[in-house]
């Protein structure tokens, strides 16, 4: 550092090159660029004061992201309104064909039902107990290139808890990765965090499914000998204890291809209202 | 004795309306927008906010409280707790060093000045959250990510123009 002195009056002046209140400055961008970085480094480490802070805000401020949240919501339901209107007439007829279909697999689902609570007794096997859904209204969607979570409306209050899966109507979305009293995080499928244990429905290739933060979800650790066609369909595996075995996925986007692309079933983007899966304890297919 | 209150608070007020702003626009940045294929592309409004007011208005937007309201918006978007702090230290030190050159112009340099700090703070924020991540993240989405906001900066910043004319006015 140059340091230029000279008398004035009789007393010394000390000049620097740049004013110490720049100094200060400077040094304190410096500590703040730290903090941000360090701050980084502990929410990588999976620090519980760094989730505990997230959890508090996001249940301070889930009544106001309630509210701002509304004329979106009463918006989207308008157009979705006006969308099936027009769709009315269309999607009659495709209905009234499914329900013929429908009914066929009723009938052999009746039947199935029956031959498997007859084996059910005779192995004398009782099974888990049926999983209770807790129905939760989206009021945050960060999304972003950076991450992709969602805030819920519901807590510890109506017994969320962490790893609950979370699903739309269409199939699974994400699991509870943080709670609060009233509010709590899902991350998406999509999220490059997210690491789901699937299956192909029709090979039971096992696999791992996991986000990329943008478009479609993909395949991990497939079995080199698996058997894809385009359109299969992907379901949980339920192994590792954490989702419940069978919550529908998507389906194969381009089989054969090195990187397996999946077409979720659920609209990401138009989320609304989801149910989550509330459940005390998910055995998993490994121990049974 | 009761007006010099009155005026104490006023005027305090008036200082924190650019902190309020930005607040404002991050806490409207998390709600769902339900718009198709945006999830992946979705901006970030307080970029605009933190822009405009450390242009007009650097001696109310302090490094401290720039850092602060970006930590507020990764803890309430679950982004990694620090990256949003830190997109915006780097934003608010480039806009530090051309604040001057850019207050007073007419809107076209102003839009020029957001684009490159959008860009620039993207790939910041982009970097940071690959290294984070351990692999690297899909650039395109951060690129129209970053269209999107630059796309949306007159909408926000007409709003933020009318509100410093309506409080700074008489200051």
């Amino acid at each position: 550092m140059r340091i230029n002195s000279k008398f004035k009056h009789g007393s010394r002046l000390v000049r620097l090159s740049f004013p110490p209140r720049t100094m200060v400055h400077k040094s304190l961008i410096f500590v703040l660029i730290s903090a941000a970085i360090g701050f980084m480094v502990l929410d990588k480490n999976e620090s519980a004061t760094i989730e505990k802070t997230s959890v508090v805000i996001a249940d301070l401020f889930s009544p106001i992201l309630d509210f701002i949240s509304r004329p979106a919501a009463s918006i989207n339901q308008v157009l979705q309104g006006l969308d099936n209107l027009s769709q009315l007439h269309k999607d009659n007829s495709v209905l009234r064909a499914e329900n013929e279909r429908l009914n066929d697999w009723k009938m052999i689902a009746r039947d199935l039902r029956a031959q498997n609570k007859a084996l059910k007794t005779l192995l004398g096997y009782t099974g888990d107990l049926p999983p209770s859904q807790v129905t939760a209204r989206v009021i945050g969607d960060a999304a972003g290139p950076f991450v992709r979570t969602l805030i819920i409306n519901v807590g510890t209050d109506r017994g969320i808890k962490k790893g609950n899966a979370v699903i739309s109507g269409e199939g699974l979305i994400g699991r509870v990765i943080a709670v609060g009293k009233n509010s709590a995080r899902i991350l998406l499928i999509t999220d490059i965090n997210s690491r789901v244990p699937v299956l192909v429905e029709s090979s039971r290739d096992r696999a791992i499914l996991t986000g990329t933060n943008a478009g479609q979800p993909k395949l991990l650790f497939l079995p080199t000998s698996a058997d894809l066609t385009e359109g299969d369909r992907v379901v949980t595996s339920g192994h590792g204890g954490v989702l419940p075995a069978g919550l529908p996925v998507g389906t194969i986007l381009n089989a054969g291809d090195g990187n397996v692309l999946i077409s979720t079933f659920a609209r990401l983007d138009r989320l609304e209202y989801v149910r989550v899966v509330v459940r005390d304890k998910i055995i998993s297919p490994d121990l049974n | 004795m009761l007006s010099n209150l009155l005026n104490f608070v006023e005027n305090t007020a008036r200082q924190q309306v650019p902190l309020m702003t930005t607040i404002l626009l991050v806490l409207m940045s998390v709600p769902p927008l339900y718009l198709p294929h945006y999830g992946g592309i979705a901006i970030n409004l307080s970029l605009i906010g933190l822009f405009y007011w450390a242009v007009d208005k650097p001696e109310l937007l302090h490094p401290v409280t720039t850092f602060l309201v970006g930590l507020f918006y990764d803890f309430l978007a679950g982004t990694p707790a620090g990256m949003f702090a830190l997109i915006f230290l780097v934003a608010r030190v480039l806009l530090g060093i051309y604040s001057k050159r850019l207050r007073g112009t007419t809107f076209l340099p102003l839009w020029v000045g957001f684009s490159l700090v959008v860009f620039g703070t993207s790939f910041v924020g982009w970097l940071a959250c690959s290294l984070w991540y351990g692999e690297p993240l899909d650039l395109v989405s951060v690129l129209f990510h970053s269209i999107l906001t630059v796309a949306l900066f007159p909408f926000g910043a007409a709003l933020l123009i009318w509100i410093s004319r309506k409080v700074y006015r008489v200051s």
